[in-house]
């Protein structure tokens, strides 16, 4: 329906022959500002962040930047650049509990800029109570103006989890890892059509647009073939949601898993990946997050959405909410719980 | 015992004293169409006492007895003297004669409740005649247009009817038609106002000195008031424009009893094209305004008014699409789309002693916007899919309130009333029905619909205020109001005090003191610069606290020079838990959880206004410049510019308006406009950066802002003309042609500004797009008076 109003807006704004000119940006002044991000989580070993510059030609990633961790106002760690291929992440092998006082410095190696990022590591769900998957036939998978992007077969998850007591809570749910068969197809100029297969276990996309929970309350709505009233609903690809709807209770998600989906796809360069799940385990995760990863995660969504076109929009550019003081990015803290389940096709 | 029987004596004395005054009382009037004259001067000549007539005309004094020699005037009539020997209380009820239209003041305010003479500052009076002669967007004369000449005020976003008062949001104005706040002002996404002159008397526009009575916004008031009808002949007006028509209509029911007014105005673009539309594609849109008021004049001591507005704006799309190789699948789909308000009230005057007199008013206020859609696929094996849905969002409001104006001695004027709201907002509901069928029999059918979610609110105001001459020099006007709002369970009240301060220093001289202090208790949810139909009222809920502004100003005015006045303000406002969307969050049209999208933070706003303005004359108007400044601030936790300080959205350090008016005849007149704008701060991503998927960890180079509203735009300039004719017709008609440009010399200011793409469809780095809404158009009006 947005669509339908900025195209009403435009339309007006056109009737009464609007004019385009080009300006020259200033940037004189513009000052360059670190960038963390990294999503740290208090059940992994290592974490890593990435240390960036921005700039306003492109970003640089600063190496052999100083990183220092401070765990409840202790000195924990100096930080190292991976080796090798992965030289632009900088790996804390510190381990972070539910409720530690995290504090991560960092100063650029001429020591010109410095920014800190401090959080609390959130406390995880008690658990995830149970979960269920079954295989539905013809789902439909809805856009976000309510149109059918795509009918097919998929796996309906069902979890349900207590929500923690007492506090506002923020919560992810994590793209299930499910073990997919990837199927590259392409054209190779000497030996024509060709095809890689291999079996992996990956992150998978889902579909959340009829659970209330994940909506926030705004189920996106069958609208046939064409926009239809319902409302310009942005889509939470990254399962993001907080407790108000079900503060100190419990809840059930429910989502939709594509048997099939592309990955990738290019009619120009003739080539596609597909992704095909298979039976087997899949692991399903609930993530407590920090406030402020959650904030990040729904800008991404919106600046990520086809109801959102900064050239178009006339909210203009997204400012993306950031925990960096002295700079930019997030670096978010998480406390997950995860449970197997069993797909069976 | 003795200070008590002292205290006694004194009494006594107090009392001998004041019985030793009378009240001159009554009603103030055209004398030709016996419609009252909101804001009439009264003087006592000989003195430094006086008063003004209230919103309905009526008038009273406290005077000792004795001769007496009273002056009634007011901006645009001839005044009139009146010698009396006072011995009891006395009705007089005045009819003032307007002036000679060559001569007519084009701009009013002087010698009323409002401008130099008052005792509150930052108030004006804004004529109808002033309306008329601002040279406007396609002719289409407009209150807001006028009203963002004045300093202080600033447009929003180039070319809109917007109202930013004094650093404060589009949000903050308490807009009201006859006494009754309006929810949406604007047609045509914020083009135009609701309010169409023919049917308006007086607006004053309040920007600081808020009298007591008015709550509910932290920023300005606007009180449109229309008009009550002709007691004495029937006369009108109808005009035709480029955008719309108009015709007015009043006169008497019972001549000196009763009176009626309508007006009327449509827009009829909608009804020109649609004609010349293909078949298969059709589109419109259209808007109206409808006012009428019926006036009873039961005694001298009773009146009845009862006034009814209704407006709207509709948007139809209908669309047909036909494929196969014989065309034989079918689908028509298409939006409609109306949204606007209703209000109503009935308003009792009654006059219970000369020195008392109340307004009763009973009113509902009803604002819906309701979109309906469908679409209908046929095919030829007699398969047929219709979906249909609506989405619907509206506030009811049913209010009671009373008023009292009581003058019980020379030097006090005492205002006091209560009011009771009762709002019903209801900001969305929707419903999606989709039937399947094939030969008939239907397969499918499924509705969708969004629980409706009613959100009642209670509001409560009481308010007193007086107004009080402490010395011949020196006025003194404490107010206090007291409001409660109870909703979701939770009740917020606030305490509002509110006082201004007049010293005439000297005869032509006056220096000037206001304290302000305003609470708000419902948003306006939207992340548009424009207005847009979806834009939803909301009440404050349990966790979102009333907004509150505390406003301190200061001024000195100057009269010295006949014909001309001078006066400098300055002012300081400090906002606090007003909203802001959180950093990356906005409102898509829906209501759902925006507790979650916005912050709550401060806000203080500062400036100087300087008015130099000509009142008399051939040649009249004025010289506005405002240097300003408005800023917003949030806790870092906050989600909201880093917990930095940031410009606020519209914040234009210089603004200069000027205003000109000249009649060269009876027959001639033009009027011109020319307003300069320093850049307004704007959101533009002025760097890249990154950001990383949670999923896989991968990043990924964006475009990156800095800070909010971290750049400046560039300057803006617009130079509007408006040529008047006018003849005088046999039949005793006038006609008058209205040619206007705006934006005279195609000044390309800019309305947005957005990264330009280049040549490969990406973001070029070092360019923008300036996008200019309005460049020079041209328009003419031509309207017969009879």
């Amino acid at each position: 329906m947005k669509k339908l109003f900025l195209l009403l807006a435009t339309a007006a704004l056109l009737a009464v022959a609007a004019c385009e000119h080009d300006l020259d940006i200033r940037t004189d002044g513009e000052q360059q500002q670190l960038s963390l991000h990294g999503y740290i989580s208090a059940d992994s070993a290592v974490n890593r962040i990435v240390v960036a510059m921005t700039g306003v030609k492109e970003t640089t990633i600063v190496h052999q930047p100083i990183v220092e961790v401070y765990v409840n106002g202790e000195f924990r760690e100096k930080c190292r650049e991976a080796e090798g291929g992965q030289e632009r992440y900088v790996v804390i092998t510190t381990p972070f509990h539910p409720g530690d006082r995290v504090r991560i410095e960092v100063k650029t190696p001429d020591g010109k800029h410095h920014a800190y990022v401090e959080e609390t590591v959130p406390q995880p769900i008690e658990g995830i109570k149970s979960v269920t998957a079954e295989l539905v036939k013809d789902h439909k998978f809805l856009g976000e103006y309510g149109y059918i992007d795509e009918t097919a077969d998929a796996f309906e998850l069902k979890l349900t989890f207590a929500d923690n007591v007492g506090s506002a809570d923020f919560y992810r749910f994590a793209s299930p890892l499910v073990e997919v068969t990837h199927e590259h197809r392409y054209h190779d100029l000497e030996e024509g059509y060709k095809e890689d297969i291999e079996r992996v276990v990956m992150p998978v996309k889902f579909d959340c647009t009829q659970d209330p929970i994940l909506m926030e309350g705004n189920t996106i709505k069958p609208s046939g073939d064409l926009d239809m009233p319902t409302v310009g609903n942005i889509i939470n690809n990254y399962g993001v949601f907080t407790d108000k709807l079900f503060r100190d209770r419990e809840a059930t998600l429910c989502v939709y898993l594509p048997l099939k989906f592309h990955l990738s796809y290019s009619s120009m360069y003739d080539y596609q990946n597909i992704a095909t799940l298979e039976s087997g385990v899949a692991t399903i995760t609930v993530e407590s997050i920090t406030a402020s990863e959650y904030y990040y995660l729904k800008a991404l969504n919106t600046s990520e959405s086809e109801a959102y076109d900064e050239n178009s929009d006339l909210t203009g550019p997204i400012r993306l909410p950031s925990n960096v003081h002295g700079g930019t990015g997030l670096i978010g803290f998480s406390a997950s719980r995860s449970v197997k389940c069993i797909l069976t096709k | 015992m003795k200070n008590a029987l002292l205290a006694l004596f004194m009494s006594a004395a107090a009392v001998g004293l004041y019985a030793q005054h009378v009240t001159v009382s009554g009603h103030i009037t055209d004398s030709l169409s016996r419609e009252t004259l909101i804001g009439s001067t009264v003087h006592v000549l000989g003195s430094s006492d006086g008063t003004t007539s209230n919103s309905f005309g009526f008038y009273t004094i406290t005077l000792p007895v004795g001769e007496v020699a009273l002056s009634y005037s007011y901006s645009g009539y001839k005044p009139s003297e009146r010698r009396l020997q006072l011995h009891r209380d006395t009705v007089i009820n005045v009819s003032l004669r307007a002036k000679d239209l060559l001569r007519e003041v084009v701009v009013e305010a002087d010698r009323t409740d409002a401008g130099l003479h008052a005792t509150g500052m930052g108030i004006t009076d804004v004529s109808i005649s002033q309306i008329e002669h601002t040279p406007s967007l396609l002719g289409e004369t407009d209150v807001i247009r006028t009203l963002q000449l004045l300093p202080g005020v600033q447009s929003g976003m180039n070319g809109m009817a917007g109202l930013y008062v004094r650093g404060g949001a589009g949000d903050e104005n308490l807009i009201m038609l006859d006494g009754v706040p309006i929810y949406k002002v604007d047609h045509l996404f914020g083009f135009f106002s609701v309010f169409t002159p023919e049917a308006m008397k007086k607006v004053t526009f309040y920007k600081s000195s808020f009298p007591a009575r008015y709550n509910g916004r932290l920023s300005s008031v606007v009180d449109v008031r229309t008009r009550d009808g002709d007691m004495q002949r029937y006369h009108g007006s109808a005009s035709i424009g480029l955008l719309t028509s108009r015709l007015n209509f009043e006169g008497p029911i019972v001549k000196d009893r009763t009176s009626f007014s309508l007006s009327a105005r449509t827009s009829y673009w909608d009804w020109v094209a649609r004609p010349f539309m293909p078949k298969d594609s059709k589109f419109g849109y259209k808007f109206y305004d409808l006012n009428a008021k019926l006036n009873h004049r039961f005694s001298d001591r009773d009146r009845l008014y009862l006034s009814f507005y209704q407006g709207q704006d509709r948007l139809k799309s209908d669309y047909e699409d036909k494929w196969g190789a014989h065309d034989e699948y079918t689908e028509r789909y298409g939006d409609n789309m109306r949204w606007g308000n209703t209000l109503a009230s009935l308003r009792w005057n009654h006059v219970f002693t000369d020195q008392l007199f109340a307004n009763a008013t009973v009113s509902t206020n009803n604002y819906k916007m309701q979109l309906k859609s469908y679409d209908k696929e046929i095919t030829p094996a007699g398969r047929s899919e219709n979906a249909s849905g609506s989405f619907r969002s509206s506030i009811h409001d049913v209010t009671a309130q009373i008023d009292f104006d009581y003058d019980p001695r020379p030097q006090h004027r005492i205002q006091f009333g209560a009011a009771y709201t009762r709002h019903n907002f209801r900001p969305e509901s929707s419903s999606t029905e989709i039937v399947e069928s094939a030969s008939g029999k239907v397969m499918l059918d499924t509705t969708y619909a969004m629980p409706v979610r009613n959100i009642p609110a209670d509001e409560v105001m009481m308010y007193a205020e007086d107004s009080w001459r402490l010395t011949p020099t020196l006025h003194l006007t404490p107010g206090l109001a007291y409001t409660l709002f109870h909703v979701d369970g939770t009740s917020y009240s606030a305490l509002q005090p509110r006082l201004s301060l007049r010293w005439q220093v000297a005869e032509a001289w006056a220096v000037k003191a206001a304290y302000s202090e305003m609470a708000q208790y419902i948003h306006l949810l939207t992340s548009m610069p424009i207005a847009m139909p979806t834009d939803l009222w909301v009440p404050i809920t349990s966790n979102i606290k009333p907004e509150r502004a505390s406003q301190f100003s200061l001024g000195a005015y100057f009269t010295g020079l006949e014909g001309w006045e001078t006066s400098v303000e300055g002012y300081y406002k400090d906002l606090r838990n007003v909203l802001e969307y959180r950093d990356g969050m906005s409102f898509f049209g829906f209501s759902g959880s925006w507790e979650n999208l916005v912050a709550v933070g401060t806000g203080r706003a500062a400036g100087l206004e300087f008015l130099l303005r000509k009142t008399t004359g051939r040649t009249t108007g004025w010289l506005a410049y405002t240097l300003a400044k408005s800023t917003r601030k949030f806790s870092r936790d906050s989600g909201v510019n880093d917990g930095q300080r940031f410009p606020f959205t519209f914040d234009r350090r210089h603004t200069l308006n000027v205003v000109v008016n000249h009649k060269f005849s009876q027959r001639l007149d033009l009027d011109g406009t020319w307003m300069f704008h320093s850049g307004e701060a704007a959101t533009v991503a002025t760097q890249k950066g990154t950001v990383m998927n949670p999923n896989d960890g991968t990043l990924k180079e964006v475009y990156y802002v800095p800070s909010r509203n971290n750049y400046r735009l560039p300057c803006s300039h617009t130079l509007s003309l408006g040529l008047n004719v006018r003849k005088q017709l046999k039949c005793g008609a006038e006609r008058t042609w209205n040619v206007s440009v705006y934006n005279a010399y195609n000044a390309m200011n800019p309305t947005l500004v957005y990264r330009k793409y280049d040549d490969w469809g990406g973001y070029s780095h070092d360019k923008l797009t300036k996008f200019t809404l309005l460049p020079c158009i041209p328009s003419f009006t031509l309207t017969y008076k009879w």
